[in-house]
């Protein structure tokens, strides 16, 4: 009991005597005890002041100790009760019963000395201590591994980002709230980008750490290296080295790739990892898994391993090509029949999903299927990433837009310079910077919650098409689960409800001013992450 | 018989002086407090605050070590909770000749 605080005690009993008693058994400073005399003065007592444990007596006329009990637990379900009484002594096996289905009720019996009663007072708020201890511990451990979690993702590329001509989009699902898996996306020339995903054994804790550590070991060894220079063997060479001197036990699948757009050329070396999947929309069809070069064991798997340039592969890319990424977390997704999605389910979903071409939801409704499909028990960490090149159709345009005020309001420009110049309509200009303005401030405060992040990014598509524009906004803010309303193919969520709300309390906009601009709004949200809007505007 | 009960509050929860005398107090004035509605309450044939008063006499002299009184209310409370008005009858005699031998010392 040293050091520690003092016991704070409400003992309801009838009987003064008794009251006396127990207030002379636990004296301060180690006790404070507050003596009440009946049910209904123990319960205002109790809503007015903090306890640490409860002495009740049972038989008390009116509302007895186990009643006052239960109006207790409707208050507080886990403040220890110590119940007193001489009824056990008459064998009555029900009030044991009783008393016992209640896992923080403790029993004395009433006839005690004041060592016991004591001993049984320290020994209950011991174990309170304790367990909370343990809960604050745990507590305090899940926050620890939620903002290592946040942490993570910052190490991450943008969800998607178009950078030259070239756009790459990923989805991660950590199996816990951090991922052993990483994903480098690096340019190192005009049309020249370097690619790596890895995967490390395990996942938790001790993976995600690793994680973190070769992620930053990669940045560190592309900052020293001549860009030029950099070939995927030396990189598998550095990691190794790598993982060797930090002594984990843990090893790496990886595939690193330098993927040259301007000549259609793929050079990559696998360790361990599952070859990318290629796809051609234009052809419909991926190139197959025995064209490329089978590569070396894991990173670090075993001491001294060397990687040879003679195991990099080439690979020669069709001009439109998709090139999907991934770890073997997909592939060990399950059904409720534990069965395994398996790789062929995927090939299948990148050829229905991409025929158009890689969009910023590619992934996103990729996963949604599989999800879709019921394969929902997820044993490992999940990564998709995807790399093309950005070919637009004419008057169609894409925007990659942190959610920060600055660059909302610098896009809201953009987009009407856009639209006069296309539309040459100053009032459709003028109606759509106003939607940008409503709907894009509204997901950073409201649906990303923050005002003036970097991330996650929100995507924006404009398409002039003959008789409308079409606008497709993508962002991973809160889910929608509610119905628009008078606005067809339309599906919306309380994010609009708050919208409507808080706008026409402050302005009479929001919401309204959405559905007057636009001939129609959809919304979907895909593998309980991305929302995509669409919004479709009449030219007049 | 009272230097009983002191002895017995000083060995089993240290209390000495003012403090033990205070208890005893108390729990003369328990007995007198639940003795006195005896009469009234077994009148009414209610049973159920009858019992009462004995379960709460019977503990106090428990934690007094007032054996005599525990055993005599002990009884008393069967009896009670078995409504057994003439054996109440019979047996809250001994509890009031112990009560005033206790308030004779």
């Amino acid at each position: 009991m040293e050091n520690s605080p003092s016991i704070k005690i409400l003992a309801v009993d009838d009987d003064s005597f008794m009251r006396q008693l127990i207030a002379r058994c636990l004296p301060e400073p180690d006790f404070i005890v507050t003596p009440c005399p009946n049910a209904m003065e123990a319960m205002t007592v109790f809503k007015e002041k903090q306890f640490d444990l409860l002495i009740l007596d049972i038989m008390m006329p009116g509302i007895s100790g186990l009643q006052l009990r239960s109006l207790i637990r409707q208050e507080n379900a886990t403040i220890p009760i110590m119940l007193l009484t001489a009824k056990v002594d008459d064998a009555e096996g029900s009030l044991l019963k009783e008393i016992s289905s209640d896992k923080n009720t403790y029993y004395q019996n009433k006839k005690f000395t004041k060592s016991e009663l004591q001993s049984l007072v320290k020994s209950i708020m011991g174990r309170v201590w304790q367990a909370k201890q343990e809960k604050d511990y745990f507590i305090e451990m899940e926050n620890d591994i939620s903002l290592a979690g946040e942490i993570q993702k910052h190490m991450f590329p943008h969800w998607w980002t178009l950078d030259g001509g070239i756009q790459f989009c990923h989805y991660f699902r950590p199996y816990m709230k951090i991922t052993g898996d990483m994903i480098t996306h690096f340019k190192l020339e005009d049309g020249v980008f370097l690619e790596i995903i890895g995967d490390i054994s395990g996942h938790g804790i001790q993976s995600a750490l690793t994680m973190s550590a070769v992620e930053n070991s990669i940045s560190n060894y592309i900052r020293k290296t001549l860009l030029s220079d950099i070939q995927p063997h030396h990189i598998l060479n550095h990691l190794q080295a790598f993982m060797e001197d930090i002594s984990t036990e843990k090893y790496m699948t990886c595939l690193v790739a330098i993927v040259d757009f301007n000549v259609n050329m793929m050079t990559y070396q696998l360790a361990g990892h599952q070859a990318p999947i290629i796809f051609s929309p234009s052809q419909n069809k991926t190139i197959p898994a025995k064209d490329f070069k089978t590569g070396s064991i894991p990173v670090g798997l075993l001491k001294g391993t060397v990687y040879n340039e003679s195991d990099t592969g080439i690979i020669q890319l069709p001009d439109d090509a998709i090139i999907f990424l991934y770890t073997d977390g997909l592939g060990d997704i399950q059904d409720d029949a534990g069965e395994d999605a398996g790789e062929e389910l995927l090939h299948q979903l990148v050829s229905s999903i991409s025929h158009e071409g890689l969009r910023p939801s590619t992934n996103f409704k990729i996963m949604d299927i599989y999800f879709k499909a019921g394969y929902t028990n997820i044993s490992d960490d999940i990564t998709l990433a995807a790399i093309s090149r950005h070919t637009l159709r004419p008057h169609n345009y894409d925007f990659s837009i942190s959610p920060s005020v600055y660059e909302i309001d610098q896009f809201v420009q953009k987009a009407n310079n856009l639209v006069l110049e296309h539309t040459h309509d100053e009032i459709l200009a003028g109606k759509v910077e106003i939607l940008f303005s409503e709907f894009l401030n509204n997901i950073a405060v409201h649906g990303l919650g923050r005002r003036n992040a970097k991330r996650p990014i929100i995507s924006v598509h404009i398409e002039f098409l003959e008789e409308n524009m079409m606008i497709t906004v993508c962002d991973q803010g809160k889910a929608w689960d509610m119905q628009l309303g008078e606005t067809s193919n339309t599906q919306t969520d309380n994010f609009f409800s708050d919208l409507k709300n808080r706008r026409l309390e402050f302005h009479g906009r929001g919401l309204h001013l959405l559905k007057s601009i636009s001939k129609s709004i959809t919304r979907s949200r895909y593998a309980g992450t991305l929302n995509e809007t669409i919004f479709l505007i009449n030219y007049k | 018989m009272k230097q009983q009960i002191l002895d017995y509050l000083r060995d089993s929860f240290g209390l000495e002086g003012s403090d033990a005398e205070d208890l005893y107090q108390s729990y003369v004035e328990t007995l007198n407090e639940n003795i006195s509605k005896f009469d009234s309450l077994l009148a009414d044939d209610n049973f159920t605050d009858f019992t009462r008063a004995a379960h709460t006499i019977k503990g106090c002299a428990m934690n007094s070590g007032h054996q005599e009184m525990h055993l005599a209310a002990l009884e008393l409370e069967k009896a009670a909770k078995a409504n057994d008005k003439a054996l109440c009858l019979q047996l809250m005699e001994p509890v009031k000749n112990i009560y005033m031998q206790l308030k004779g010392a």
